[in-house]
């Protein structure tokens, strides 16, 4: 069985978000999420206990 | 359980294992066996990734871990959306360009065959053992709650699992794994609601979540530097990204499901898919943990929760009545704590701040006493049976979960950990199997195999692997401490795999020879320091890793030189 060939040209375009044309901007969104949710969590340890 | 449960169960298990099996009944080739077709949108691969990571002891221990200890363990996942990052960014590209079936197939493109070996070969060794405790874990459980035999249990896990595994492949796996993922939330908000609608009528969930906090259940995040403490934000984030770089990034179980993405956008959206999600998942499990024991405050809650031992235990004649005698003290000490409790919400809600703070104060106080007396019957219970795990917060939610959610629901929890237990095994034993086929079969044995017949040797790796993983939780009895033993396993093997793959992305000088002597130096060492050093066994990913690292550079440095004496001699 032979491997399928390299597949060098996968559309990098980030996905269907209007002029959002690189994936770094959804990355940034997830470590922004990331940051969010321990601050949320920080204020809601302090709330509570 | 009731017939109506069983009912459930039954349908609900047997229903996604059928679907799967006869959805992809027709497809025969290699490509889709493997890889899925390619055409999984990033919801599936999403969930696919999340029910694979998710095995049955999650939602089993989870609850308890809350109910125990408190929210604090959610930062273990801190670390997890900067690895995903980096594997989306880095590993995801590459092994889409190079269109591999597996994460080895990428080592011996960049470096050789002898390094691609050794990679599958440490992969196969870790997760055909661990395999093993996947099936095992949640059988020890199920038979305990259900009153079946233990083997029994394995037994039809294994081979409800197995069959659907070699039947359907990937496509089969990651299609059923969004219906087991389905299955999984619907059961556990199911659980959440009837959980609130079981508090007393004057407890509303602000006061559940008040009375949570007071006895230092809700304290998520940690930012504490002293190293002795297990979960702060500092070795959930440090310690988290480590850890998910090597599981999601080259353990062949994961890298197999994200891979069968439609296309490099939806491989990366279902990994971002889970590090925007997990983090939220799983504080809603732990808060479901501490609800659960808000709502043992007002209910009476057993002395041990591991129900069956107790039972073996409180009716002998030699100290029946010793704990009997105790869970009576227990009683006593949470009819006290009741009192404060809700003493303490009333004083709250007049106003009151010192009687709430004093009542706080009492219930406290009977809290420990009550901690003190379950102590007391642990030590009893394991000076009558060695063997026994005292830590009983694993039956904390199944014990909730039987005794107090009406018939149906029950049926369907029961569900959700048969369906976690089969998203993990079968991910596992796809995986297994395709690496025996692609890596061994295929690269050594076989090179000029046709397709059908890498095919036919990867169902039969796979029900190879399934009857390996099958035995080894048949006979997994025998040792003290299973899941221990398999984490420290996997932390033997998974530095040292992690360090080879961070070679062939970042040190592009580094060649396959130096590589393969670096990572076996580096797994002597791990063994080595395993045997002698008296650490942490979660180190050993860290060292292990390290040591591949730098010891590729230091051998490459040395081979360097000697190929350019060797080319600049007459």
């Amino acid at each position: 069985m032979n491997h399928a060939p390299e597949n060098p040209s996968e559309p990098e375009e980030a996905p269907g978000v209007p002029g959002l044309t690189n994936w770094r901007r959804v990355y940034f969104a997830t470590l922004g999420c990331l940051a969010a949710y321990i601050l949320l969590l920080f204020l809601f340890s302090r709330a509570f206990t | 359980m009731s017939l109506l449960d069983y009912l459930v169960l039954a349908g609900t298990m047997l229903g996604i294992a059928f679907y799967g099996i006869w959805y992809t009944r027709r497809r025969n080739s290699l490509e889709s066996y493997l890889r899925g077709d390619e055409k999984t949108g990033w919801g599936t691969i999403g969930l696919s990734v999340m029910a694979t990571q998710a095995s049955a002891i999650t939602f089993l221990s989870t609850p308890g871990q809350g109910y125990e200890s408190g929210m604090a363990f959610v930062q273990n996942y801190f670390g997890m959306p900067i690895a995903l990052v980096i594997i989306a960014a880095v590993f995801l590209p590459i092994y889409r360009r190079l269109r591999v079936y597996t994460a080895y197939e990428y080592l011996g493109r960049r470096f050789d065959g002898k390094t691609r070996l050794l990679g599958a070969g440490l992969f196969l060794l870790q997760r055909g053992l661990a395999a093993g405790i996947t099936i095992y874990a949640p059988a020890i459980i199920l038979s305990t709650v259900l009153g079946w035999r233990l083997d029994l249990t394995v037994i039809v896990t294994g081979l409800v699992v197995i069959l659907y595994t070699v039947s359907g492949g990937s496509s089969a796996v990651a299609l059923t794994q969004k219906y087991q993922m389905a299955v999984i939330l619907v059961g556990m908000i199911a659980a959440f609601v009837v959980l609130l609608v079981k508090l007393p009528g004057d407890v509303s969930l602000l006061d559940a979540t008040r009375i949570a906090g007071g006895f230092g259940k809700l304290q998520a995040v940690d930012f504490s530097t002293d190293l002795d403490r297990r979960y702060t934000v500092w070795t959930g984030v440090l310690g988290g990204v480590f850890l998910s770089l090597s599981y999601f990034g080259t353990d062949q179980s994961q890298v197999q499901r994200y891979l069968s993405g439609g296309s490099l956008r939806e491989s990366r959206l279902g990994l971002m898919f889970n590090a925007v999600l997990k983090i939220p998942m799983q504080f809603f499990i732990l808060l479901l943990g501490a609800l659960v024991f808000v709502f043992y405050q007002f209910e009476s809650a057993p002395v041990f929760f591991n129900q069956s031992a107790w039972a073996r235990h409180a009716d002998s004649p030699e100290r029946g009545p010793e704990l009997r005698q105790l869970a009576a003290e227990y009683d006593v000490a949470h009819q006290q704590r009741r009192e404060h409790v809700t003493g303490w919400l009333h004083a709250h809600d007049s106003g009151d701040l010192r009687l709430a703070e004093s009542e706080k104060a009492a219930a406290l106080a009977a809290h420990a006493r009550g901690q003190e007396v379950r102590e007391e019957v642990k030590r009893i219970l394991k000076a009558e049976e060695p063997r026994l795990k005292t830590n009983d917060s694993d039956f904390v939610f199944i014990t909730f979960v039987l005794q107090h959610l009406p018939h149906g629901l029950i049926g369907l929890l029961m569900a959700v950990i048969f369906a976690a237990a089969l998203s993990s095994i079968s991910s596992e034993l796809n995986a297994l199997g395709t690496t025996t086929a692609v890596d061994l079969y295929q690269h050594r044995l076989r090179p000029n195999a046709t397709e059908g017949e890498v095919l036919k040797a990867s169902r039969w790796f796979t029900l190879l692997w399934g009857g390996v993983a099958l035995a080894f939780a048949l006979f997994a009895k025998f040792v003290s401490n299973l899941i221990e033993a398999v984490n420290i396993l996997g932390s033997i093997f998974y530095g040292v795999v992690l360090g080879i793959f961070l070679v062939a992305f970042f040190l592009k000088r580094v060649q396959g020879t130096a590589v393969f002597f670096a990572a076996l130096l580096a797994q002597g060492l791990v063994i080595v320091g395993y045997l002698t050093w008296d650490i942490g066994y979660l180190w050993f990913n860290l060292i292990g890793c390290s040591a591949c690292v730098l010891l590729s550079i230091v051998i490459q440095a040395l081979r360097g030189s000697e190929t350019s004496a060797a080319a600049s001699r007459p």
